[in-house]
């Protein structure tokens, strides 16, 4: 009878198991298979920084709770998301209550590294069961391990597992079920960490390694080969630059023919709404509101996937991690730690996973300078905004080999990324001081990206997305649409019946703060739903426009010209500019106000970035009025 | 008054609601949520209810990470000290 059966009770409540394992050995992949959940899954260590939950069937109908938690090379906690995995296997993270079980799940490919913190896990006398995963990469390398050896050597069960497989997880279950059916009445003990010096870890893993391991005679060099060119101290930079030009360019150029689908599908719904519905509050709700606004967001789908697309391919691949490390150099100049890398690239699809993701950096200082600048990372939604200017300021044409679209798009990105780097340095250099941190990140090894894994990835930013459009954005739009449409205009009103709506007197009354930016009121009106989310500015650009426009015109379709018409250049940039910097959505402030445990940072951060953004959009309103736009 | 005006009238109260809900900070709503189940709902609407109360739903959709942060406990951490090599 293993461990595991003596001490498993079997009690009327759930029971619960929790994945624990070292950082990138497949730990979510197997949770996600387990339990049915989308969590997100990468090919780099530090993706998963809080424990989740989920439920999973055994083949008998019976429900096991299990427990996703972040990546810990040992039970001696350095950063953060460690200590997150020692409070809820010791039982000391909030109420809960430690899990029943444990399994270890660990890299097939790489155990010399991955034993270690097993033989910790198995010093805590807690009921335990080993995931040997990615065993069918072990074997295409040559490794050749004796499962039932290395159970005898742990003293636990051992079952192979491959969790980017369908099935890959049906011999786990299995034993899962087994194991339960044999628990005895015996209640699981408290466990707590038990100290072990490395050295004596290291020499018992190099034991087991021995009795039950046969490494492959050849050495792999086809990674080196690789590394040798993208790590490079000068060939890496431009295969990086060459990388982030593609994606801009692709965003613009392969998202036009699925985009026009979209808005021609919308100004058809509107048309039909227009024809078959009489005239009055409901009708203007669908088409000014509702198409105008959330429809006006909801074009953008294709532009926001195919950006996601290039992430994903990116994170599956192994070379986001690389790219820290060549950029390590730069991050040390402004005073960032390596690791803050990972963290800011998480940004650029939203600020909060990036923000949280900062958990995995040691020092404090460096992980509070990057939290303060990570907001500054294009967030995947201003993508919408920017889209909109560029489609409505910047002709279509080429500069030499690229689309001239994507080129502003691409600078726009630089622009967010240069700005981190200097508030950072500036940060480091007079509030947050600290001494530079040398980058140690698992390098993994390199995988063409799953097919599997980047249409569940892309689906589920789909998901998010028009999650966000059917739901907030449409919400918002509503409540704005009844705000610019209420109260009535007098009898004799000669404007749009906006200008004597609540939003209108919003509007105006806003408009002095943003006129030396060349902002109008109805710009003013837009940036204030924008706090809530960045795209929402789009949509009520759409909305305000189209209660704005005389005679009720399809804007949905007619957005972009009527921008055009009616802004200057000079307007169109200082608005790209102030969204550059543009102070951050409610729901990254309140993720910065828990990660810091105060609200002093959220709101130094808000009164910074309103700052930049103010003067950023007034100097390129200037600017580009004294160049002649 | 028409058709139109009065399914307006629902839409836009339900949305204004939604939309606070949702921007609401997490411990508030939990505090909402909490005060709304003393009264006796439909099950339909005490089940989600039930659910913000208990579980701390977070804005951005993870599951627990409006806890406050660990605060690592002092000298936990192993510092790591890098000395350069002598030049012979």
């Amino acid at each position: 009878m293993t461990a595991f059966e003596h001490t498993l009770s079997p009690r009327a409540h759930l029971w619960s198991v929790a994945l624990v394992g070292n950082p990138n050995c497949g730990k979510t992949a197997l949770f996600n298979l387990l339990t049915g959940a989308r969590q997100k899954v990468a090919n780099y260590a530090g993706v998963t920084v809080e424990r989740k939950t989920g439920l999973a069937r055994l083949r008998n109908g019976q429900m096991v709770s299990v427990i996703d938690l972040p990546g810990a090379y040992s039970l001696t906690p350095a950063t953060p998301d460690e200590q997150v995995t020692l409070e809820v296997i010791e039982g000391r993270r909030g109420d809960e209550a430690a899990p029943d079980a444990i399994v270890a799940v660990v890299d097939a490919t790489n155990l010399r590294m991955n034993l270690r913190l097993v033989l910790e896990l198995k010093r805590l006398g807690r009921p335990m069961l080993v995931a040997l995963n990615m065993t069918d990469m072990a074997r295409a390398k040559g490794l050749s391990i004796d499962v039932l050896r290395l159970a005898q050597e742990l003293g636990c069960a051992v079952v192979e597992t491959v969790a980017v497989k369908h099935d890959g997880h049906a011999m786990l279950l299995a034993q899962l079920e087994t194991q339960l059916a044999m628990a005895s009445n015996t209640p699981a003990s408290a466990a707590h960490a038990v100290t072990a010096s490395p050295a004596e870890l290291q020499q018992e893993v190099r034991r087991i390694l021995a009795a039950a391991v046969v490494q492959p005679a050849r050495f792999q060099r086809f990674h080196h080969r690789i590394d040798a060119w993208v790590m490079h101290p000068v060939w890496g930079l431009v295969i990086l630059a060459a990388v982030l030009f593609l994606i801009f360019q692709a965003v613009f150029s392969w998202a036009n023919p699925p985009m026009e689908a979209i808005k021609t599908g919308i100004a058809v719904v509107g048309s039909a709404v227009n024809a078959h519905m009489d005239a009055g509050p409901l009708r203007s709700l669908l088409v000014d509101g509702m198409l105008a606004g959330a429809g006006g967001v909801l074009v953008f789908l294709p532009q926001i996937l195919i950006l996601f697309f290039f992430i994903l391919v990116l994170e599956d691949s192994g070379y986001l991690p690389r790219a820290a490390f060549l950029l390590d150099k730069l991050m040390g100049k402004v005073g960032l730690s390596g690791r803050a890398f990972i963290p800011l690239l998480s940004s650029f699809a939203c600020a909060i996973p990036g923000i949280m993701a900062t958990r995995t950096i040691v020092n404090w200082r460096d992980r509070l300078a990057t939290i303060m600048v990570a907001p500054l990372m294009t967030c995947s939604a201003r993508l919408p905004v920017y889209a909109l200017l560029i489609g409505a300021f910047v002709p279509e044409r080429s500069v030499g080999l690229f689309n001239l679209r994507g080129l502003s798009l691409f600078g726009l990105y630089v622009a967010g990324v240069v700005s981190a780097m200097a508030v950072a340095w500036l940060f480091k250099r007079v509030w947050m001081k600290s001494r530079y941190q040398p980058l140690m990140l698992e390098l993994p090894p390199y995988r063409l990206p799953s097919v599997r894994n980047l249409a569940l990835g892309l689906m589920e930013r789909a998901r998010i997305f028009l999650r966000r459009v059917g739901g907030i954005i449409f919400s918002l739009m509503v409540v704005l649409w009844f705000l610019s449409s209420y109260p009535a205009p007098p009898a004799d009103a000669t404007g749009p019946a906006i200008q004597y709506s609540a939003a209108g007197w919003l509007g105006q009354a806003l408009q002095p703060i943003f006129a030396p930016l060349g902002f109008n009121w109805q710009i003013s009106i837009a940036l204030v739903p924008g706090l809530a989310a960045r795209e929402v500015a789009v949509g009520a650009l759409g909305t305000v426009y189209s209660l704005s426009s005389a005679g009720g015109k399809d804007v949905a379709e007619t957005l972009t010209p009527m921008l055009t018409q009616s802004w200057s250049l000079a307007t169109a940039y200082a608005l790209l500019a102030w969204f550059v910097f543009a102070p951050q959505c409610i729901s990254t402030l309140a993720v910065v106000r828990r990660e810091t445990n105060s609200w002093r940072y959220p709101l130094l951060m808000a009164a910074y970035l309103f700052l930049l953004a103010y003067v950023a959009a007034f100097v390129t309103y200037r600017v580009t009025l004294w160049l002649g736009g | 008054m028409t058709l139109q005006a009065l399914i307006v009238i629902m839409l836009v109260p339900m949305c204004s609601g939604y939309a606070v809900w949702t921007l609401m900070p997490s411990s508030g709503r939990r505090a909402v949520a909490g005060w709304l189940l003393r009264f006796k709902l439909p099950r339909r609407l005490a089940a989600p209810l039930a659910k913000a109360a208990a579980a701390p739903a977070a804005s951005c959709g993870c599951s627990g990470c409006d806890r406050a942060a660990p605060a690592a406990p002092a000298g936990s951490a192993q510092a790591l000290r890098f000395h350069p090599r002598s030049k012979p």
